[in-house]
């Protein structure tokens, strides 16, 4: 791995807190992929086996809703990470599908090099499960302001409902 | 022949009292807490939910105006108008447009919703609205009201109108007042009757209106009578308040059968446990300006017309007139609320703990508002009714609400208050469900 790309990525989020050195033990055996505009990275329900960081370009994150129609959950560019769940859940199925809205590139760190460095007390793989956990927290915190939001606009309807319901208890 | 109080009053209406701190007036401000209490009280029973119950307590819109005139003196005199749009669900907004030193928004707020319930209770087809100009008439030439009326015309022109919000005479406000309403608002809009009611007979307003409420508060008795068994005929009648509505009522009571055993009002009272000769009583007022001294009774306080032998009390004077304090005096078996809260709510408590059966103030003075409704009615078909229909008619309105008020509160076992309230609540919850949110 060579050093520029190294002191990039102690830049970004999860690689807070990283030595150079401990970044490059960390992203030895990394791999560097790229997509076209518009191509997989990969399918909600596939065996989730690596996490991705974005390079360059822009990926979308999806999810289909109940219907079966895709909704967009993030864009993500420069210095995000995704497929993180798959570090912290081992072979978990991927939760949501990815796919580049512009040409991207992105490095590539396969799980079971994760479970290594932990077994080993590698101090790097720790800071990067502390960063991941940071990460993951706010996203937590943005997911139960929606989930309110989400209850509230429920309620409403139900309000309506149910004042609709009282009116014709009390028989007007 | 209706006494007219004696009053400085250029519009020679109700007297308003140079004491700003009056008890009259805030007896008028607790109608609209009070009225809030209730309707409050009522969503609670009914369950509707605290934002419901705010849906429905909240004003549509809130107009507040600069009201510039001139007065004779050539001093430039800058007062402030309301208009406050409660709810408009159920069809235009409906409410009286008030003159005093003590006008305020809060109060009009709560004033504007009570004639929301009100209209509601009698089916008549408006929401409830208010307004009022902070002043003193009473300090004013009639030149003066009369620009100072003009000039709020050209200030509300835009939000009023008969089929927006129609205001109607109310504290220190008569039917010329309202000839000047149409007038101006004519100007702008052509030739519009309907955009107020309570106009003279002789311009577009209806026969029957003066005595409406007093004949509304009648009809309403009869039905409460007969429901508890009693005749009208030989029933005892103790009415507080000798103006446009107490001395209807006693007029139409007696001519009824009833008999009339005591009567007051600002000045004192005059009783007769055998029934007061009414007629002769109206030549009284008519010479001396009031009740007091009648030779054909003895002297009596309002204190003790309130806790008058008889049994119907029909305090149809000032807000808050009953209280904790004097409610446990009461002997009569039925209440009925002439005035505006009347009865404020802890004396509502004790009366119905004592079983006295209380006739609410957006039933019992309905009758004003309908016969407005009718005047309306007539002005938009430019025909007119003769007396006959307007009385028949009002009979209609006041017996089907009270019927209807009547048979909530016995199927859900509660006050009569408490089943108009929610009878208001269900009209104007289920017109805002159907018109959508």
């Amino acid at each position: 791995m060579g050093s520029r790309l190294v002191k990039k990525l102690i830049q970004i989020p999860i690689c807070r807190g990283l030595s150079e050195p401990e970044a490059a033990e960390v992203f030895e055996v990394a791999e560097e992929t790229s997509l076209k505009k518009g191509e997989r990275l990969f399918r909600e329900g596939e065996m989730g086996d690596a996490l991705y960081v974005v390079l360059e370009g822009q990926i979308e994150v999806s999810k289909s809703d109940r219907q079966g129609r895709p909704q967009t959950l993030a864009k993500l560019g420069d210095g995000s990470v995704l497929g993180e769940m798959s570090l912290v859940c081992g072979d978990a199925a991927r939760s949501a599908s990815a796919h580049a809205l512009t040409d991207a590139k992105l490095l590539k760190i396969p799980s079971a090099r994760f479970s290594k460095l932990l077994r080993n007390d590698s101090v790097a793989a720790l800071k990067i499960v502390h960063n991941l956990a940071q990460v993951m927290s706010r996203r937590l915190l943005l997911m139960d302001e929606k989930l309110l939001d989400a209850m509230e606009k429920g309620k409403r309807r139900e309000e309506l409902a149910e004042f609709q319901r009282i009116l014709s208890d009390w028989s007007f | 022949m209706v006494p007219q109080p004696d009053s400085a009053s250029p519009l020679g209406g109700a007297k308003v009292t140079r004491d700003p701190l009056s008890r009259g007036y805030f007896g008028l401000m607790n109608a609209a807490e009070a009225a809030n209490h209730y309707f409050r009280k009522a969503a609670r029973i009914m369950d509707v939910g605290e934002r419901i119950e705010t849906l429905l307590a909240t004003p549509l819109r809130e107009v507040k105006v600069q009201v510039s005139i001139e007065l004779d003196s050539g001093e430039i005199r800058t007062f402030i108008g309301y208009r406050i749009q409660h709810d408009n669900s159920r069809g235009p907004m409906k409410g009286g447009l008030r003159y005093h030193p003590l006008v305020d928004q809060e109060d009009m707020v709560g004033q504007a919703a009570l004639m929301t319930w009100k209209t509601a209770v009698v089916n008549v087809p408006y929401g409830g609205s208010k307004g009022g100009i902070t002043c003193d008439p009473t300090a004013m030439s009639l030149k003066e009201v009369e620009r100072l009326t003009r000039k709020f015309v050209d200030q509300i022109q835009d939000v009023i109108g008969p089929t927006r919000d129609i205001p109607a005479p109310d504290v220190n406000t008569n039917p010329q007042v309202m000839a000047w309403i149409m007038d101006q608002y004519s100007k702008y809009h052509g030739h519009s009757p309907a955009v107020v009611t309570g106009k003279p007979v002789d311009l577009y307003g209806s026969r029957g209106r003066e005595a409406a409420t007093g004949r509304g508060l009648l009809y309403v008795c009869r039905e409460v009578l007969r429901d508890v068994g009693l005749p009208v005929k030989g029933a005892r009648f103790a009415i507080q308040g000798f103006g446009n509505v107490g001395s209807h009522t006693a007029r139409l009571v007696h001519e009824d059968g009833g008999r009339v055993v005591a009567v007051s009002d600002v000045h004192g009272g005059t009783k007769n446990a055998s029934g007061l000769d009414v007629p002769a009583l109206f030549e009284h007022v008519k010479r001396t300006g009031t009740v007091k001294d009648f030779p054909g009774g003895a002297a009596c306080t309002n204190e003790e017309l309130l806790a008058a032998d008889c049994e119907v009390l029909v305090p149809a004077a000032l807000g808050g007139a009953l209280t904790a304090r004097n409610a446990p005096d009461v002997k009569a078996r039925i209440l009925l609320e002439g005035a505006n809260a009347p009865v404020d709510p802890e004396a509502d408590e004790v009366l119905e703990k004592r079983g006295v059966l209380v006739v609410p103030d957006i039933l019992a003075n309905a009758g004003g508002v309908t016969v407005s409704y009718f005047e309306w009615v007539q002005n938009l078909q430019h025909l007119t009714w003769d007396e006959e229909r307007v009385n028949a008619e009002l009979e209609k309105v006041m017996k089907e609400a009270y019927e209807r008020v009547a048979t909530i509160s016995r199927s859900r076992k509660l006050p009569l208050r408490t089943a108009a309230y929610v009878l208001a609540i269900g009209r104007v919850g289920k017109a805002t469900v159907l018109r959508g949110i």
